[in-house]
């Protein structure tokens, strides 16, 4: 008799950790959560390559799908603002005072792609599904649920105890690495403690290193009719 | 000087300033060039200035531009001060007013007879034509509304602004000299565009403007020779779209001009001109530079011309090394077919390199053939070098 107690005891506790255990959709939504807050927000951030060469941009974002980039330096590059409405992006070309369709996978500065900065949010982009599972750590793999986005693949490592992302492969569909990324330095910052520090590196030439600095969020309330053609003339 | 840097700082208002030495020389002609022999063009000290004051829903915006120009050949002006733009901007929720000096960009391509009519036009200088100061600001409002994914806006001059022609003609007599009136002479148009969900873009202009090319015919008479400026208000309708797909977008322009004053070998006539333009680009898979092809045609309607329908073909590389501070770009024009009246051959090479503390060297290279440069100060066959040094601040 006590046998079958302690049976139907571990059985019960079993069943409980099975029903405590996030799903790999819910994992996602906690990381982006981590990431960036969900409300609008205006973040400082400074892209640094090879050889110190260094861009500084404001990044006006809102919900998943729209962001303005301001370039604030170098100074040559003032006024080459860009607009994305989900998959759609715009380049301002102050030379002609001229709005210009871009293709999406056009470059930020060194290694970052535009998405690396302006698509702050996997979830609701990705369909998840856990790949591996450690004591300390999930690996999860995301697959792009449309074309357009800057990864079509990106394989997750996740801190299990904080939801934190660690580090992120960027692949291509078929599987192939392009490129990994470092989630770094954890400050609380817009009310949460959030990676500071993005270290992308390409995974054909490792000399190739972009690293992405996150000087400030702000939580702002944005209207929707900022994120227009008319605002890039900033 | 020093008190305006003091203003600019107490006043927390954005501002930007580069100077840039520019030399174009004529390194040849009749497709043979000869560096010993180049000839001065122009010489330019070159400024412009930028300030921006953003507070709430308010915006004064402030761009101007200001030459010199050191050479002793008159092809531009000596001395030079104006607006780029000059505006105050008002927001409210998703309506945008603004009133000032106002310059417009229509159209989706690049090239010639795109939509983009709004603004008059300096041609004291064909080679600088891609930089803004090719385009005059104009005093005038606009009023924009943005609504989900349609887009609207009206636009108002009440006084036409002249296009500004190279200095040869304004030393000869002209006849017809437009002298515009405030709102007699007035210019007005609308654009609403949409953006579909799948991601393609489609804008409808109209604009009721004086040309941007009007047409001058140079009376020769010994006793009294004159120039006489045919040009008079016009109709423009165009309809642009453009859509990206991964690397590539598609872009496209169709404009018709009603009304618009044609050269019927030797008299001017007013005939209606259908033009179209429609190109691709696709982004490099490395995201640093792109290739695009563009096909042009333009066909004139109600004239007995010979010359009524012409095209081109237009392309252009572009990409960038070490971090974006080299770009080079390579941008030919095609003009084939025999009734071609403006461009035969046009090449334009360009490299810049920008260093660190803001300065940047720039050198292209322009090769043009065509027929009718010569009354724009250009010769057929002609080889032109510039060369810039620019300092941002």
């Amino acid at each position: 008799m006590p046998m079958i107690k302690k049976l139907i005891c571990c059985l019960g506790l079993l069943s409980l950790n099975v029903l405590s255990a996030p799903t790999a959709d819910e994992i996602l939504k906690k990381t982006d959560q981590i990431r960036n807050p969900q409300q609008a927000f205006v973040m400082e951030v400074e892209i640094i390559t090879q050889g110190d060469s260094k861009s500084r941009f404001k990044v006006f974002t809102k919900d998943k799908d729209k962001t303005l980039i301001q370039t604030l330096s170098p100074k040559r590059n003032l006024g080459r603002n860009l607009l994305m409405l989900d998959t759609d992006m715009w380049a301002y070309i102050p030379r002609i005072k001229r709005a210009v369709r871009v293709a999406l996978n056009q470059k930020l500065s060194g290694e970052a792609a535009n998405g690396d900065i302006s698509r702050m949010r996997w979830h609701g982009d990705y369909a998840s599904n856990i790949l591996n599972e450690t004591t300390n750590s999930w690996t999860l793999d995301l697959k792009a649920l449309r074309k357009g986005l800057t990864y079509q693949r990106i394989l997750l490592n996740v801190a299990k105890k904080t939801f934190r992302p660690l580090k992120a492969d960027y692949q291509t569909a078929k599987g192939k690495l392009l490129k990994t990324c470092q989630f770094q330095d954890y400050k609380s910052i817009a009310g949460a403690v959030r990676p500071t520090k993005l270290v992308i590196q390409d995974a054909q030439r490792k000399d190739k290193v972009s690293t992405i600095i996150i000087h400030s969020i702000k939580v702002k309330n944005l209207r929707d009719s900022f994120f227009k053609k008319s605002s890039l003339a900033l | 000087m020093f008190i305006l840097i003091v203003f600019l700082l107490v006043t927390n208002i954005a501002h930007s300033f580069d100077y840039e030495f520019k030399q174009q020389y004529q390194v040849g002609s009749d497709y043979t060039y000869n560096l010993r022999k180049k000839r001065l063009h122009n010489s330019l000290i070159w400024s412009q200035a930028n300030w921006q004051l953003s507070k709430n829903k308010h915006r004064l915006k402030l761009e101007l531009l200001y030459w010199h120009n050191l050479s002793q050949q008159k092809l531009l002006r000596k001395n030079e001060l104006r607006f780029i733009e000059g505006y105050y901007q008002y927001s409210h929720d998703n309506w945008q007013l603004r009133a000032g000096m106002l310059q417009k960009s229509w159209g989706e391509t690049f090239g010639v007879h795109t939509p983009d009519v709004v603004n008059a036009k300096d041609y004291q200088n064909l080679f600088f034509s891609k930089d803004e100061w090719s385009k005059l600001a104009n005093f005038g409002l606009e009023f924009s509304h943005n609504l989900n994914k349609w887009s609207w806006e009206l636009l108002f001059f009440p006084k036409a602004r002249q296009n500004i022609f190279p200095l040869q003609f304004r030393s000869l007599k002209l006849e017809n000299k437009q002298n515009h009136k405030f709102f007699k002479d007035f210019e007005a148009g609308a654009k609403i565009s949409y953006l579909a969900d799948y991601g393609a873009e489609i804008s409808l202009h109209y604009f009721y403007h004086y040309s941007r090319l009007p047409l001058m015919q140079f009376n020769n008479n010994p006793a009294n020779p004159l120039w006489q400026i045919h040009n008079e208000r016009m109709h423009t309708i165009a309809l642009s779209y453009n859509q990206a797909w991964q690397e590539w977008v598609l872009r496209s322009d169709l404009v018709f001009n009603k009304d618009i004053f044609n050269f019927n070998n030797p008299i001017p006539e007013k005939s209606n001109l259908l033009s179209w333009v429609i190109g691709v680009d696709r982004s490099f898979n490395d995201g640093r530079g792109d290739f695009a092809l563009q096909l042009h045609n333009t066909q004139a309607f109600d004239t007995a011309a010979d010359n009524s329908n012409n095209h081109w073909l237009s392309g252009r590389i572009q990409y960038s090394f070490l971090d974006q501070r080299l770009l080079a770009e390579f941008t030919p024009i095609w003009g084939f077919g025999d009734k071609d009246i403006w461009i035969k051959w046009w090449l334009i090479s360009r490299i810049s390199y920008a260093f660190d503390l803001g300065l940047e060297l720039n050198l292209t290279w322009n090769l043009l053939d065509g027929r009718q440069w010569p009354s724009l100060n250009l010769e057929d066959n002609y080889h032109q070098l510039n060369f810039a040094v620019k300092y941002i601040f």
